[in-house]
């Protein structure tokens, strides 16, 4: 098989499945999607939480970090005698995953605001909520966002073993490639999978920068 | 206005920060605390405003026992001034300052018509200032808006936790400068915690010393100067600056290096040596210098002939005074009894000798003419 061949056969069965991929391009978007979103509804309160209980800190943080350790394949099969087949399965895999990266820059974002500005919101008399909502949300909020976008690569990239607990995805077009033995499927797969991670990686760069308070770019 | 009750503090760890405070602080007076760290003086001035709270006893505010109160709203009607100045990175300094109106709800236009009013007070101008964040300022612009991000929404009490004790040496008396002045506009309540001595004496209407947990002394700076309670207290203030102050003592207006004679000499010999040193008198010690008392040129010139005289039977015994004598009193004893020069004297042994051209010079702050070489004649 020469490049051209090669090439060929690619532009070819993306037009005769174009249909599933569009499916399977959705689907994986649903679920990196939805796995993200509850990663950061868990993660954000939890790291600001255990922010103010520094003891909790470690124990939380190792946990999250033994989840990412788990081979994806092996935490995938290891929830379907629980949770069955189908897409809670592979949501609630992927937010596993994505966990760690938001709990730790969250943690880290808050614990490193400068304690001047926590000391001298207190003493002019903010309540601890506002001392959260004004001060150090805003100040750790493009740390928070570097978190997001570390978790959301990620589970584009995992997301893609959703097919092995029947959630669907590009992973079922490259599953297909690989057991009828056709390279060009697999690509046909790999290739929207790699765009779709390389794209949410610059919108949420995008979003980091805007989220960077504006006088605190001024000192860089 | 704000009153300490036998206030105490003892940290879970069980050291005893504060043991027995008792202080009142009046109306539109600045108060520094200061002291050696670790001395109480920050935990006594956070817990005015409740960042921290007393073991035992009771703080007053006009009155109120401020336990009583919502610590938040306690808060909103105390400024507070750090040294790190805490401005927030992330706001305008327009923002920042109106942090304490907004919190209290102010009417909006009220606002900032305060926030201009404020920059001009201390020469910032609103047009530019206004919109620009913290970090592009200097150290010392910054602080200013500290100051005046505390006195926005025109709290009667203000809190200054060293703030200018990270400044440059130059931008630090520009901001004590202008506090003296702002203070003497606004008339707060300030209480002002500081390790510097220099910066207490030049801002401060009282001055708490304080020293392990303790208020050794709680007085004008110029009483400081004067009557030091204890040699701590003395040593804190530092003699150089007991010297300095307003008033000075002997140990200013004194030479130190004096033309001295042993009681056993001859009078030739005396004499020559006056005239060699350009002095008109001598002063007689003993072999400790041990003061004796004073010979003048005029008495050793009118037995000059009497080859059995000495030095001894010349002596005149002129009062000695100690070092700590202030110059009304010195200038007073030459007025009355028209001394050549007056021995100080400390534990019988001579230590100086104030002349009247010592005393010019020791009044206009130069440096005294040390005596070339002491002792020509001594044995």
């Amino acid at each position: 098989m020469n490049e051209e061949n090669f090439f060929v056969l690619f532009i070819d069965i993306v037009q005769s499945r174009w249909d599933d991929i569009f499916v399977a391009l959705q689907e994986h978007l649903f679920l990196s999607f939805i796995s993200i979103v509850i990663a950061i509804l868990i993660s954000v309160p939890l790291g600001i939480f255990i922010s103010r209980r520094k003891k909790l800190a470690e124990p939380f943080i190792a946990v999250t970090a033994i989840f990412q350790t788990v081979p994806s394949l092996a935490l995938f099969g290891f929830l379907i005698p629980f949770l069955g087949i189908g897409n809670t399965t592979a949501i609630i895999a992927l937010t596993v995953y994505a966990l760690l990266p938001i709990l730790r820059n969250t943690y880290t974002g808050i614990t490193s605001v400068d304690q001047s500005s926590i000391e001298a919101g207190r003493g002019m008399g903010m309540t601890d909520l506002q001392i959260l909502m004004k001060i150090e949300v805003p100040l750790s909020l493009p740390v928070i966002m570097a978190g997001v976008r570390t978790a959301t690569v990620l589970t584009i990239g995992v997301a893609t073993l959703a097919t092995f607990v029947g959630a669907g995805g590009l992973g079922d077009i490259i599953y297909r490639g690989l057991t009828s033995n056709k390279d060009e499927l697999v690509l046909a797969g790999a290739l929207p999978a790699t765009i779709l991670a390389l794209g949410f990686d610059l919108i949420l760069k995008l979003l980091e920068n805007a989220a960077t308070p504006k006088g605190v770019k001024a000192k860089k | 206005m704000i009153t300490f009750e036998h206030i105490s503090k003892k940290f879970p760890d069980g050291t005893e920060a504060l043991k027995d405070i008792n202080l009142h602080i009046e109306k539109g007076e600045l108060l520094t605390l200061i002291g050696p760290s670790g001395c109480g003086k920050t935990t006594t001035m956070k817990m005015i405003n409740r960042l921290i709270e007393p073991s035992g006893g009771q703080i007053h505010i006009d009155g109120k026992p401020i336990s009583e109160q919502n610590p938040v709203e306690l808060r909103r009607n105390i400024g507070y001034v750090i040294q790190q100045i805490g401005l927030l990175p992330h706001m305008t300094i327009a923002e920042n300052i109106a942090l304490i109106p907004n919190l209290k709800k102010w009417d909006k236009n009220k606002t900032e018509k305060r926030i201009d009013e404020l920059l001009n007070l201390v020469g910032l101008e609103p047009s530019t200032f206004r919109s620009r964040y913290p970090l592009e300022l200097s150290g010392g612009q910054q602080q200013r808006v500290g100051v005046i991000r505390a006195l926005a929404a025109e709290p009667p009490i203000i809190l200054m936790d060293e703030p200018f004790s990270a400044l440059d040496p130059i931008s630090r008396e520009q901001l004590q400068d202008e506090l003296v002045k702002l203070q003497k506009e606004i008339q707060k309540t300030i209480v002002f915690v500081t390790h510097d001595m220099d910066e207490a004496m030049k801002i401060a209407d009282r001055i708490a010393i304080m020293k392990d947990g303790e208020i050794l002394q709680l007085d004008t700076p110029d009483r400081l100067l004067r009557h030091p309670k204890n040699e701590f207290v003395r040593n804190f203030i530092g003699d150089e600056r007991m010297a300095k102050g307003q008033t000075p003592s002997a140990v200013d207006l004194m030479i130190r290096k004096v033309a001295t004679v042993k009681e056993s000499r001859g009078l030739a010999e005396a004499f020559r040596f006056m005239k060699s040193e350009q002095v008109d008198s001598l002063v007689v010690t003993g072999p400790d210098q041990e003061y004796k008392g004073v010979v003048t040129i005029e008495h050793v010139q009118n037995h000059y002939d009497d080859d059995n005289k000495r030095i001894h039977d010349l002596i005149e015994k002129v009062e000695p005074i100690l070092p700590g004598v202030l110059y009304p009193e010195i200038a007073k004893r030459f007025a009355e009894k028209e001394p050549i020069s007056i021995p100080v004297v400390e534990a019988g042994k001579l230590v100086g000798l104030v002349t009247r051209s010592s005393m010019m010079r020791g009044l206009a702050g130069l440096e005294q003419h040390s005596y070339r070489e002491e002792g020509a004649l001594n044995e």
